[in-house]
């Protein structure tokens, strides 16, 4: 038996002894990541970290504990159980057959060791000499164990990707670009991105055009456009009482080919290369609660159906866990964060206006805007179908070609008319996305605003 | 000591380079967390959160490993040889001041010594039942205060966390650092959108600062349902009369984190942007940032490279003096000296250019004179939120009433104030006699270290034209 499963069971004796019901979490990971400057591999970072998160119920309350200590079995009970005396009352029903749900398989990287990790991060620092920009960036590669253990059962899942976060930096463009990866390998939208930006950066100032002008907008720029909605229909928004969509489900709201469902990345054929990094998004076998990890419609023909829960905020609202409770998010899980409602693999689809390339998109805009990037338009979260902020990264299109780089001005987005009246296709490849939730975006074409 | 008893054998043993530099850093943090949300009390949770971390920046590359057992041997070797391994260019750290709990003064601004401001009712000493009770009522009072408040969050954390930092120069350092947040944020139905008002407050542990809190739930609680009804603001050009912790939250995302000395690496337009002797603002704003005062969360006597704070002066009467914080490796590519601006969030990340205590200094106006002067404007109080990119900048103030001349009126909502950071500091025409200087829940991120407790000291600050949209 490990060290961990051999606490795992010290925890669980103790625990038994002390409590009326009892559920632990561990996380293992270890990450290794290589920061890039300027083209160059110029610092490694490593961590491994175990901790361990303890959850009981005693005369009808809650007690949550966590610590990295795993030689303190009786500290962490015993902050658990103090815990419990003050804590919110237990669910009726805590977990029972949560820990039949089956463990995800293994899903293993191609490499065996550190050594790929170095290696991207070289081929991302060549990125450098054939993209003729300055590139900076960090390859980061994750394993990942998490060990649920109750009464009923015990579940392990594992898991291994590459995160790839890089920086082309121009005379003028800053443009970012990120992807997740099982394969070690860069994949392929990264390379025509930069290559893109390259042709981009010496193009030049330009205002938003006045009167009326199509809206391109990139992948990151969609995941802020959405981020209102998606928090919105957070079990957490919905039970705190600041969901602006939560009484309107079953109600038209964008566009009728519309949709939004999170989902595990497809599999990847054997030796397929990952071009558009994002077969490492995570999808493990269940969430932090136990509860399995299935597929769920958010968005179907452009009516909001359904919330997305933990086992907490299901039962506040009445209704069923969705598998989506995770401590972080199924990317990075952490016993020090709450398990709380989270999309892990949201992709936004608009069926038969799906439209093929970003060329082809672009080729249909006689005068438009590109959107790459919004700062603070996550500010509000939820409150607003509204996004306000200021436009970080953007350019001119002109007859069907980006033709300068846009003047940093404040802008408002309001995902009601740009996925609602004025929607009008999306691209056929999607890109990760994640920041407060995870998914694969489209390019998004609005027409008009 | 926790470690090794001083020996450095440590270091002797980790297969480090001639001329190689180590520190090794182990962390020993307790954290109490509680939220309410729904109708009730959501969790109480503990977390003992210990490990240790290693930095070693040498000829052949720099390397950090961090591990949550707190035996640094392993740790500080496996640093040693991923910096071996990755045959770039050598990492340079410069000369530094190292802190020493002996000298009193060490923290300029305050004179204190290196106690990390024990003072005041110490979070640890209270009870967990009279935590509950307080936080509780306050969550129970908003649900109950209107029929239109449709949910309230109410979260509490405090930590204690005590820092061993030992280094292969010697120094050896040990310190405990405090925090303590909360932050009330209450819903009401706006219709299309929600309304939210808010009540935050934090300190460097003193407990104190969460009592007697019911008359601002009260006001949050106003603001909220008052906001269902209030116009949205038309967008345009406004003066704008900011508050003490808007205007120092601004000064924090802005002036603050262009000074980050990382920021200017590479970065030659920053540089010109903030070379000493340019004029950013008006002759009456001076901006520091400095150690701060015990008992305050941006209170940071030593950095975690062991360097003793001191104040340093951004801007003075308008003019940039010295623009850049520093720790040791910004410090060295600049050829400046580190500021004790390294920090680090905890034992999982190593130590960056960080804001500590932003301070605007007082002027001379008082508030009714600012507003007087204004014909068509906003009075903005509070934070709801905000973000710079260095080069614009967003906020959403907590609350916003519209100003005519001279006369201050109902809410407005849906305000977004924007603009150019470095243009912004010509917009200030007036500056209060009143430094506000009490903590908010308001943190600071960076590179995923996110959230360092800072504090930011502010008098009320009246800026002319500024952008207004609506959201």
């Amino acid at each position: 038996m490990s060290p961990l499963a051999d606490r795992l069971e010290q925890v669980g004796a103790e625990a038994a002894a002390r409590a009326d019901h009892w559920e632990i979490m561990s996380v293992e990971r270890d990450d290794t990541v290589v920061e890039v400057g300027s083209g160059v591999p110029d610092l490694v970072r490593s961590a491994h970290e175990t901790a361990l998160c303890l959850r009981v119920h005693r005369h009808g309350r809650v007690g949550t504990a966590t610590t990295t200590r795993l030689d303190d079995v009786h500290g962490l009970v015993g902050d658990a159980v103090r815990n419990a005396a003050h804590g919110p009352p237990a669910p009726r029903d805590p977990v029972i057959g949560r820990n039949a749900a089956p463990a995800a398989a293994e899903t293993a990287a191609v490499d065996e060791g550190t050594r790929s990790v170095r290696l991207l991060a070289e081929q991302l620092g060549a990125l450098q000499r054939s993209a003729g920009l300055t590139v900076h960036g960090t390859v980061t590669r994750t394993e990942q164990t998490v060990h649920r253990a109750a009464p009923d059962g015990r579940t392990t899942t594992s898991d291994r990707f590459f995160h790839i976060a890089a920086l082309a930096e121009g005379s003028v463009v800053q443009l970012p670009w990120t992807g997740w990866t099982r394969t070690p390998a860069l994949p392929a939208a990264l390379s025509a991105w930069l290559e893109a930006a390259a042709g981009w950066d010496g193009l030049p100032a330009a205002d938003v055009p006045s009167g009326d002008h199509d809206v391109l907008l990139a992948p990151s720029a969609v995941h802020t456009l959405l981020t209102p909605l998606v928090t919105a229909l957070n079990g957490t928004a919905v039970t705190a009482g600041r969901s602006f969509v939560a009484g309107h489900l079953g109600e038209p709201f964008l566009h009728p080919s519309i949709g939004l469902r999170d989902h595990p990345s497809e599999p990847a054929a054997p030796d397929a290369a990952d071009e558009e990094g994002t077969g490492g998004l995570a999808w493990p076998g269940c969430d932090d609660d136990g509860v399995p990890c299935a597929p769920l419609t958010l968005v179907e023909r452009g009516v909001p159906v359904r919330a997305y829960h933990s086992v907490r905020t299901a039962a506040a609202c009445g209704t069923a866990p969705t598998g989506h409770g995770f401590r972080g998010n199924a990317l990075r899980r952490t016993v020090l964060k709450p398990a709380t409602p989270v999309l892990n693999g949201a992709t936004l689809s608009a069926g038969p206006a799906d439209a093929g390339s970003l060329d082809d998109l672009l080729a249909g805009v006689r005068e438009g805007v590109l959107v790459e990037s919004l700062m603070g338009g996550h500010q509000r979260a939820g409150l607003s179908p509204v996004v306000e902020g200021r436009l970080r990264l953007g350019f001119l299109i002109r007859d069907g070609r980006v033709a300068g780089i846009l003047r940093q001005r404040p802008i408002a987005l309001d995902l009601r008319e740009v996925l609602g009246r004025r929607f009008r296709a999306v691209s056929d490849r999607r890109w990760a996305v994640s920041r407060i939730w995870s998914g694969r975006m489209p390019f998004v074409l609005a027409g008009g605003t | 000591m926790l470690l090794t008893g001083g020996s450095p054998a440590l270091f002797r043993d980790a297969g480090l380079r001639a001329g190689d530099y180590a520190e090794v850093r182990l962390e020993r943090a307790r954290t109490v967390d509680l939220v309410w949300r729904g109708d009730g009390l959501e969790s109480s949770v503990t977390s003992r959160d210990e490990g240790c971390c290693a930095r070693v920046v040498g000829r052949s590359g720099s390397a950090f490993a961090s591990s949550t057992a707190v035996d640094a041997g392993p740790v500080l070797r496996r640093a040693a040889r991923d910096a071996a391994e990755l045959g770039c260019a050598a990492g340079r750290l410069a000369a530094h001041r190292p802190y020493r709990d002996d000298r009193p003064g060490e923290t300029g601004e305050t004179g204190e010594t290196g106690e990390t401001g024990e003072a005041g009712e110490l979070a640890e000493t209270v009870g967990l039942a009279e935590k509950i009770e307080l936080l509780g009522a306050y969550h129970a009072a908003a649900l109950a205060a209107h029929p239109g408040v449709t949910g309230a969050l109410v979260y509490y954390r405090e930590s204690v966390a005590d820092v061993e930092l030992f280094t292969s120069e010697g120094t050896g350092v040990s310190y405990r650092r405090r925090d303590l947040t909360l932050q009330i944020t209450v819903y009401a139905d706006g219709g299309a959108a929600r309304t939210a008002g808010s009540v935050s407050a934090g300190s460097g542990g003193d407990f104190s600062v969460v009592r007697g809190l019911a008359p601002d739930v009260e006001a949050a609680v106003a603001t909220a349902v008052d906001l269902r009804a209030a116009p949205v603001v038309a967008p345009g050009d406004y003066d704008v009369v900011c508050d003490g912790p808007l205007a120092g939250i601004w000064a924090h995302e802005t002036i603050g984190h262009l000074a980050e000395a990382d920021h200017h690496l590479g970065d030659a337009h920053l540089q010109r942007s903030l070379a000493p002797g340019r004029r950013l603002g008006p002759s009456m704003l001076t901006i520091t940032d400095h150690p701060g005062r015990p008992g305050a969360r941006g209170f940071v006597p030593v950095d975690d490279e062991g360097t003793a704070g001191s104040a340093v002066e951004l801007l003075r009467d308008g003019v940039v003096t010295r623009p850049r914080l520093h720790d040791r490796s910004t410090a060295a590519a600049f050829r400046e000296e580190p500021t004790g601006n390294a920090r680090a969030l905890n034992f999982r990340h190593p130590p960056l250019p960080r804001l500590r205590t932003i301070a605007i200094a007082p002027g001379a106006a008082s508030e009714e004179e600012m507003i007087g002067g204004v014909t068509r404007g906003l009075l903005a109080r509070g934070v709801l939120g905000g973000q710079t990119d260095r080069a614009g900048f967003t906020f959403l103030p907590a609350e916003c009433r519209e100003i005519r001349d001279g006369e201050v009126r109902g809410r407005v909502r849906g305000v977004v104030l924007s603009g150019d950071v470095l243009g912004a500091f010509a917009a200030i025409d007036a500056i209060g006699r009143d430094q506000w200087r009490g903590d908010t829940s308001a943190s600071c991120g960076k590179q995923g270290q996110n959230a360092l407790p800072v504090s930011s000291w502010a008098p009320t600050l009246r800026l002319r034209g500024i952008r207004v949209t609506s959201g």
